[in-house]
């Protein structure tokens, strides 16, 4: 199975991920393209923090 | 026993000791609490009703405070600005990407919002219960539904996307258009009701198919309990020879449960998107121990539009004692659902579920795959009467039958029926949810 310590790794660069995100959204604010595709892209993200954030806070605590 | 890192979708929230399990249901369930209650006038309403804050709950006996939610209530809500949704809408109407309704067949359809995110969610939680069953990138799966404005297997169409696997839709084709369809792209699997899967398997075989030509390798059913019911599923698994699994629901919850191909004999919940309680029929008491009977209160940790807290679902099961050999720490529901709170009812003062009788229907060779069980009464005296059909070849059996069906029955419900035999094809054939139960006395 895979190692806890991986899972913190993972989490940690889908938080970076999420950072970088919400940058892009704010440097593309009235930029259609840019938002509507970061709607999207935040929605994975989402999912990935779903996965992967909340259980290595749970498993970390 | 811990499977192989293929067997899972995300094998660190499945295998997930249950303990650190209860611990991350514990806070998702202060989170989507504190949204609705900001965010929700429905939920703030019924909250602020009883003197409830966010902030109040803490721990599990807490969680027990928090009133249930019904259908109803939603209805109420809705139906005014921000149209259709009013005061049941947690985020601005613009964030709204898709909509959905229940069917409506218990008043005023509920109407589902969801984000693009609360989508992603949906086929996210279909995308674990698929690949638990063994579907891959390698599968061509065919929908052989309406593709309308219920939510059906919407979800997973885009769960299949999601894992790689093609999907193929086969919405405004008749059933003798999709076997062919399916037939001709080889397809691999498909989704349906139960009722459907039997149905596709009969006009298959009156197109001179025998089913098991198509050579599909698995079907997943949802929308009925039927492929919970063991007789049911093996009559869907010896037409179309491959596994059947099932899977369970609903537009306003999501979907929450599912069978893996180790076949738990039952439905795993999923228990790092959901919290589902067992409560008590008659106390409402958590229900926790294995085997005992209670009705399903959902909450969805993370749907946002319009959150599921604490809904009252109306459908009852039991936990299973046996964990899973795949390794898996959601927990079973024995059997899958047993029947809802609506239709398990008192005929002459016996506690009845109709799955029963379906059990034994599907059991029986003689018998075909529909039939109907009809409750009234004659004069104060509860009658509840079977309809059937008998297969063909089994013409003129209606005494032999009836006599074994008495037998059975008595032991399985503790119940005695009337009988109506109707000719082959004669009754109600369903795409979708079929209704076989009636229940008359309300009428009398």
């Amino acid at each position: 199975m895979v190692e806890q310590a991986k899972l913190r790794e993972m989490a940690n660069l889908i938080t970076n991920i999420r950072n970088e995100a919400e940058k892009l959204k704010a440097l593309g604010s009235g930029i259609k393209c840019v938002e509507m595709n970061v709607v999207r892209m935040s929605a994975m993200i989402k999912m990935l923090e779903l996965n992967i954030n909340d259980v290595a806070d749970i498993l970390d605590a | 026993m811990l499977q192989s890192l293929d067997t899972y979708w995300n094998p660190f929230l499945e295998t997930m000791p249950a303990e650190k399990l209860r611990d991350l249901q514990l806070v998702k369930f202060k989170r989507i609490l504190k949204w609705g209650y900001e965010r929700s006038k429905l939920y703030r309403r019924m909250y602020d009703a009883v003197g409830l804050k966010p902030k109040d709950i803490k721990t599990w006996d807490d969680v027990r405070k928090v009133p249930l939610i019904e259908k109803g209530s939603y209805r109420e809500a809705q139906y005014k600005d921000p149209w259709p949704y009013g005061d049941s809408l947690c985020v601005p109407l613009e964030d709204v990407t898709v909509y959905h309704q229940t069917s409506g067949t218990t008043g005023q359809p509920v109407c589902q919002p969801d984000t693009w995110q609360d989508w992603e969610w949906q086929a996210e939680n279909w995308s674990y219960y698929i690949w638990a069953m063994g579907f891959r990138n390698t599968d061509r799966v065919f929908f052989p539904f309406g593709y309308n404005v219920f939510i059906a297997y919407w979800a997973g169409h885009y769960a299949c996307e999601k894992i790689g696997a093609e999907v193929v839709s086969g919405a405004l084709l008749n059933t003798e258009e999709r076997i062919l369809k399916m037939k001709e792209l080889r397809v691999t699997a498909f989704m349906a009701t139960p009722t459907y899967v039997l149905g596709m398997a009969d006009t298959c075989r009156k197109m001179g198919i025998d089913p098991k030509e198509l050579r599909i390798t698995k079907i997943l059913c949802a929308g009925e309990p039927g492929a919970s019911v063991p007789t049911t599923k093996k009559r869907m698994e010896d037409a179309w020879g491959c596994p059947v699994y099932d899977h369970v629901g609903a537009t306003e919850f999501g979907s929450w449960g599912y069978e893996c191909s180790f076949k738990p004999g039952g439905l795993h919940v999923n228990e790092g998107m959901f919290l589902l309680e067992l409560l008590d029929l008659e106390t409402g008491e958590p229900i926790e121990e294995p085997g005992k009977l209670g009705k399903i209160v959902l909450t969805a940790f993370d749907r946002l539009a319009q959150p599921s807290i604490r809904s009252d679902t109306k459908d009852v099961a039991m936990w299973s004692a046996e964990p899973c050999e795949c390794g898996r720490t959601f927990r079973v529901l024995k059997g899958g659902i047993q029947g809802r709170t609506d239709h398990i009812t008192k005929v002459k003062g016996v506690l009845f579920s109709p799955v029963a009788v379906e059990e034994v229907v599907r059991s029986m060779p003689q018998l075909s795959d529909e039939y109907e069980l009809v409750v009234d009464k004659v004069g104060d005296i509860d009658r509840i009467t079977l309809k059937y059909e008998l297969n063909p070849g089994f013409e003129g059996q209606e005494k032999e039958v009836e006599a074994e069906l008495t037998k059975v029955l008595r032991v399985k419900t503790n119940l005695g029926y009337t009988y109506e035999s109707h000719p082959y094809g004669s009754l109600p054939r369903y795409q979708v949810k079929a209704k076989r139960f009636k229940d008359l006395r309300k009428d009398h």
